[in-house]
This record gives C-alpha cells, sequence and structure tokens, in this order.
C-alpha cells in the first residue's frame, strides 16, 4: 500500500460495553455496529448489503407512470400482479431454465419477508432447517419464528465455500424437513459448484427433504463460477422452492419486492398465509419490479462491470495491506481473514470504525466460530474503496506498533 | 396424493387448515395530484431507492408523533413510532409479537379483521361486548374509538392496543382517555392513513406507544420486512402534510 496517502486518524479510547451486550446475535450486532456508524463522522461504509448506485431510470419513469395514472392506487391481488407474476415466470423459465408458469410465482414485499412466509408455511414445530454456516443470521428469526430449528453446515475457506453434500448429508436427520442454499453466498461470497448441486440434488430425493434457493445474488457472479438453478435440475422443481427479488441486481432495496418459485401447491398455501398475515405486496412496487424485470438488462450488465472492477480492488487492497480471503465468485462481499491483526474480528471491526471511520461487520455476526473474519462489502465507489483500503492500513499499523 | 409435489406435502397443518377469504379489499379512491407529485418526486431524486431508516423516514415518523400529539397522547418520534406495512401487516405484527397464546379481548366490529392474523399468530379472540360485563380474563385489549371507554374489567397489568387504522388520522383529543396507558407502557396504538386518503394499495400504516411494547413489535417487523417500502412513505408523509395544511 502507497505509504503517501495513508491517513493518521486519532485513536479514540476503545470501549466495547455497549456493542458486547450484542455480541451474540448477529443481527443485533450489524445494527448496533450501523448506529455506531451513523454517529461517527466521515464514516465509509463496507457494512450493509445495500447496493450504493442508483434504480435505473426507466424503472423510475415506470413507477412514476404507474402513480400518475393510477395504477399505484388499486390494490393488486395478494399473489401479485398477473402481468408481474407472468414476467417472473418467463424470467425463471428464459435465465434459469425453472419451469415456473404463473401460477408457480408469489410476489412478496422483499425476500426477508418472503423467507418468513416460507418458514412459516414449511415448518412444524421441531422441523429442522439446514443452514450453511457461516450464515446471514437473518435466516435465524426466520427459522425460530416458525417453530424450526437450525442445523448448522460447515462451510470452509479451503473449499472456497462450497456447500459440500457429505456435510449435508452427515447433518441429515429424520427431521430435517429442507436445506437452505445462497449461492451465490452472503457473507462468504461463495457459490455452490455444479457437482456439489446435483449430488445435493441426489441426497434432497433420496431422503425426501426441501430445498430452499435464495437466488438473490444471482447476477453476480464471476467465473469461472457460474449459476445454476437448484430447481433447473431433474426432477427438482418439484421439491426447490426458490427465493429471489429486485433489490440486489436492480438496486431497488427501498422498494421491498421479492418473489418466491415454488410449484402451485405450495404457492396456494403460501398465499393464503400472505393474506392472513401482510396483505398484497404494494402495488407501485410491482409496476417499478415489472419494469425492471420485464425491461432492458443494460442497467444490470453495467453494474456487474463495475462490481468485477471493484472486488478486484478490494482483493489486491488486501493483499497489499496483509490480510488473506477467499476470492468470491459472486456476490457483494469479501469474506477477510484478519488473524493476522492480533484482535479479535469484532474488536478489529469496533478500532475500524471508531479510529478508521471504516464499516465493517465481523465474522462473529454471522456464525460464532467465525472470530477471525471480517465480512468487507464492495458497495460503495472505487475511490472510497481505495481510501477504506488506506484507513484500514493504518489502523492495522497502529495495532502492530502496539504490538 | 400423486398430484401433490413434495415442497406442498411439506406444507404445515396450520397453513393447509387456514381458511381464508380472497382478498376482497378495492379501492376505487384515487391519491391527489400533491400526493402523486410529492411521490413522483421522491423518485426522481432517488429517495425511494434504498432501504429507509428501519422505523421509517424520520418526517414521517415525526407527523405521526404530531398528530398523536394532538389526539392526547405524546410519542417520541424517535423512539416510540414505526411505519408499517400497511393495516394487514400491523395487524399481524402486533398479534405475534404481544399475544401468541393469549386471549386478546376485541369489540364485535373489528373481529373480522382480527380473525386470521390471530389464527396465524395462534392468539384467542374474544369477542367484547361494550353492554355487557366481561367475566373472562385477556391479557390484551383492542378498543376502538366508535365503542366508547375501556371497560373497568380490564386487568391492570393487560396491554391495550388502541386501533384507529381506519382513519386517516387520529381526531383531535380522541385519544386522551388513554393517555394513562401510554403512561404506564401499556397502550400501542395502530394507525393508517386512511382509505379516504387513496393509500390502501400503498401498503403503509403505523403503530406507536410505550417504547418497550414499540420495540417489541419493531423488532418482528424489522426481523420479517427489513423496513416499509420507501414510495409508500413518501405518499404517506404528503398525505399528512396535506391533512395539517
Amino acid at each position: 500500500m502507497s505509504a503517501h496517502t495513508q491517513q493518521e486518524i486519532p485513536g479514540e479510547p476503545v470501549d466495547l460495553t455497549e456493542l458486547r451486550r450484542v455480541a451474540n446475535d448477529g443481527t443485533a450486532l450489524r445494527y448496533a455496529l450501523m448506529e455506531l456508524a451513523a454517529e461517527t463522522p466521515d464514516v465509509i461504509a463496507l457494512g450493509r448489503g445495500d447496493p450504493d448506485m442508483d434504480t435505473p431510470e426507466h424503472i423510475i419513469a415506470a413507477a412514476q407512470e404507474a402513480v400518475r395514472s393510477g395504477l399505484a392506487d388499486r390494490p393488486a391481488p395478494p399473489s401479485g400482479l398477473p402481468e408481474l407474476r407472468a414476467a417472473i415466470a418467463e424470467k425463471l423459465r428464459r435465465d434459469n431454465n425453472i419451469p415456473a408458469d404463473d401460477d408457480c410465482v408469489l410476489v412478496t414485499s422483499g425476500g426477508q419477508e418472503a423467507l418468513f412466509l416460507i418458514m412459516q408455511a414449511l415448518l412444524n414445530p421441531g422441523d429442522e432447517v439446514l443452514v450453511p454456516d457461516p450464515r446471514y443470521t437473518s435466516y435465524d428469526q426466520a427459522i425460530e419464528q416458525a417453530g424450526g430449528k437450525m442445523v448448522m453446515v460447515g462451510t470452509e475457506p479451503e473449499d472456497d465455500f462450497d456447500l459440500l453434500p457429505a456435510a449435508v448429508e452427515a447433518a441429515l436427520t429424520p427431521r430435517t424437513k429442507a436445506l437452505l442454499i445462497v449461492s451465490p453466498n452472503n457473507p462468504t461470497g461463495g457459490v455452490v459448484s455444479e457437482e456439489s448441486r446435483r449430488a445435493i440434488a441426489e441426497l434432497a430425493k433420496q431422503h425426501d427433504f426441501i430445498v430452499i434457493s435464495d437466488e438473490i445474488y444471482e447476477k453476480f457472479v464471476y467465473p469461472p463460477a457460474r449459476r445454476l438453478s437448484m430447481a433447473a435440475l431433474p426432477d427438482m422443481f418439484e421439491r426447490t422452492i426458490t427465493l429471489n427479488g429486485v433489490s440486489k441486481a436492480y438496486c431497488m432495496t427501498g422498494w421491498r419486492v421479492g418473489y418466491v418459485a415454488a410449484p402451485p401447491d405450495f404457492i396456494a398455501a403460501l398465499t393464503a398465509l400472505k393474506t392472513a398475515t401482510t396483505g398484497p405486496t404494494a402495488a407501485v412496487g410491482q409496476y417499478a419490479a415489472l419494469a425492471a424485470i420485464a425491461g432492458p438488462q443494460d442497467a444490470v450488465d453495467a453494474f456487474y462491470a463495475i462490481y468485477a472492477q471493484r472486488r478486484q480492488l478490494l482483493m489486491e487492497g488486501l493483499t497489499a495491506i496483509g490480510l488473506t480471503y477467499s476470492e468470491p465468485q459472486g456476490g457483494f462481499f469479501v469474506y477477510t481473514n484478519a488473524a493476522s491483526s492480533g484482535l479479535s474480528a469484532f474488536e478489529l471491526s469496533y478500532r475500524l470504525l471508531k479510529e478508521g471511520h471504516v464499516l465493517i461487520f465481523p465474522g462473529t455476526a454471522f456464525g460464532e466460530k467465525w472470530r477471525d473474519w471480517l465480512r468487507i462489502s464492495y458497495l460503495q465507489p472505487a475511490e472510497e474503496l481505495q481510501k477504506a483500503l488506506w484507513r484500514m492500513e493504518a489502523v492495522l499499523g497502529r495495532l502492530k506498533r502496539e504490538g | 396424493m400423486s398430484n401433490v409435489s413434495p415442497a406442498g406435502r411439506a406444507v404445515a397443518e396450520r397453513v393447509r387448515n387456514l381458511t381464508f377469504d380472497p382478498f376482497t379489499a378495492s379501492s376505487t379512491v384515487a391519491t391527489s395530484a400533491d400526493v402523486r407529485d410529492a411521490v413522483a418526486e421522491a423518485m426522481a431524486e432517488h429517495r425511494c431507492d434504498h432501504y429507509t431508516r428501519r422505523p421509517g423516514i424520520a418526517p414521517l415518523c415525526r407527523a405521526v408523533a404530531a398528530a398523536l400529539d394532538a389526539a392526547g397522547v405524546a410519542v417520541d418520534s424517535d423512539e416510540e413510532v414505526v411505519i408499517s406495512g400497511g393495516p394487514y401487516e400491523t395487524r399481524y405484527l402486533v398479534l405475534r409479537a404481544l399475544a401468541t397464546g393469549k386471549t386478546v379481548c376485541l369489540p364485535a366490529a373489528l373481529v373480522d379483521a382480527y380473525r386470521l392474523p390471530a389464527q396465524v399468530a395462534g392468539a384467542t379472540l374474544i369477542e367484547w361486548d361494550p353492554a355487557t360485563p366481561f367475566a373472562g380474563e385477556a391479557g390484551i385489549w383492542i378498543w376502538h374509538p366508535a365503542v366508547g371507554p375501556l371497560p373497568e374489567e380490564i386487568a391492570p397489568d393487560a396491554v391495550v392496543l388502541a386501533d384507529v387504522l381506519d382513519a386517516s388520522a387520529p381526531a383531535p383529543s380522541s385519544l386522551r382517555g388513554l393517555a394513562s396507558l401510554h403512561d404506564a407502557g401499556r397502550l400501542l396504538i395502530l394507525g393508517a392513513f386512511g382509505t379516504e386518503s387513496g393509500l390502501a394499495a400503498w401498503n403503509v400504516a403505523w403503530f406507536a406507544g410505550g417504547k418497550r411494547l414499540t420495540a417489541e413489535v419493531g423488532a418482528l417487523k424489522q426481523a420479517m420486512t427489513i423496513c416499509t417500502p420507501a414510495p409508500g412513505q413518501y405518499a404517506a408523509l404528503a398525505v399528512l402534510e396535506g391533512v395539517t395544511a
């Protein structure tokens, strides 16, 4: 790293008391760090998975038209606008080879709601859901709320965080109801290999469990990894629930539109549940999502090129400051090993925020085992990423001097 | 069973047995030109693109707090107001967060609105007839301005949900009689922005009240949907600003 641009930022006394209260709750820890960041001047936020770029203009224009024409004032059916369901089904057939018809699609108020509905519909108390470790801890709440039990399946950096069939098989019990696959993965950036997918599909059929395939980061897969939907594999559509949405692909987190694709009988049950709990998804967001999914995809290609460049910059920068990582094959994050800092990731992330004004989430926000790891997002412009790397280098240098 | 997919077969009993009426809410009321312009402007300025502040955009929380203040209950707009994703979501959230396994006493007029969310949340509904003394015990009471004062039999530790989801804003002084419950941290007010404002399809409502109750329901809200869609929040803000203009 070029020393000439390093910023000396005065250190602040380290007081982790407040943060320790939430250290064992990944979601609470992430929000606590975000709140701390909001109170910190000139912070570079490499924490949350909220794309920093704007929703494309043609999507904004479609939403504005829906507002001005009054379409946005008319409640949509609980399962979603028919034209949006049709566009999603067509996208799934065309891009994912998933044999979905319109009645295989439910539109939800974001991917998170989709996950809650799926778990509520799928699980009876005591049912087990296999979840890759590390994981985005919002899955925990969805499973717990439904009375299910989460069973962790380890993924490891030496396997590029692939989800190995042997690990899945070892975790199966008679209570296993479902396996959650998140590919590309949050937080690791791992993509489940084709070989693993095919073997896991065979396990699902043999042991009669359901696969929940979270494909929210599907648009951002970096070669040689490649995208492959579980529901596209032979005889897997019947036992796969695919979860996706427009938030990440089109920079639309504020619009809250997600969707579920599954066999029609499951979608019918899910629609009943949605009717009873949250009602239809806001019409205005659905018109925006329709423009996103059925409209030109140039903006997504442009986002991809930008993320690919940032990913490269971040990986090179991390190497230069002496941190190791598992090369992300997709998504928005570099899962980074910070053991060389001599601090736990929990403490390091706090010091990076307080002293370097860089917000990064510790690995323990994604599983207690990940004490040496950091999840670093590249959802900032290249120049901000560069600045964040300099600040990190300054803090790490200070830690080294402190011994 | 041959026509049932493994995914369908796995659906839990409580969903399979969930009886529901087809969604019949339809609104012919349109939003005003002012509301449409305000939302279109927020979109053009890319204020709708990203997750909002978890409890809701600050000016909307302040506007709700101001309306409540006029109605007779003073809440802290920073910590005691959460913008939710519409009346359906609001009713489900409060029952799921506060009433699972409990008995909920409510006026007959609101039974239909709460029947399905109570079924999923695992709460038991008991109709409350203001003309008849209530003999049972209920941990949660649902109140509506049309039913008059709360009954005297209400348990001292019971939580009261004041459901004003059918009004564009609580009428001035209409909640004054509940202020002492709020002081005791036992009141949660559920409100929306009224069907007459044309926002039925915009999925926006709110809940406000005691800090502990707001935090408890707010945590579930955040876990379930992260935040409320931004366009609806800007539409609601324009509606409230129109109401108070």
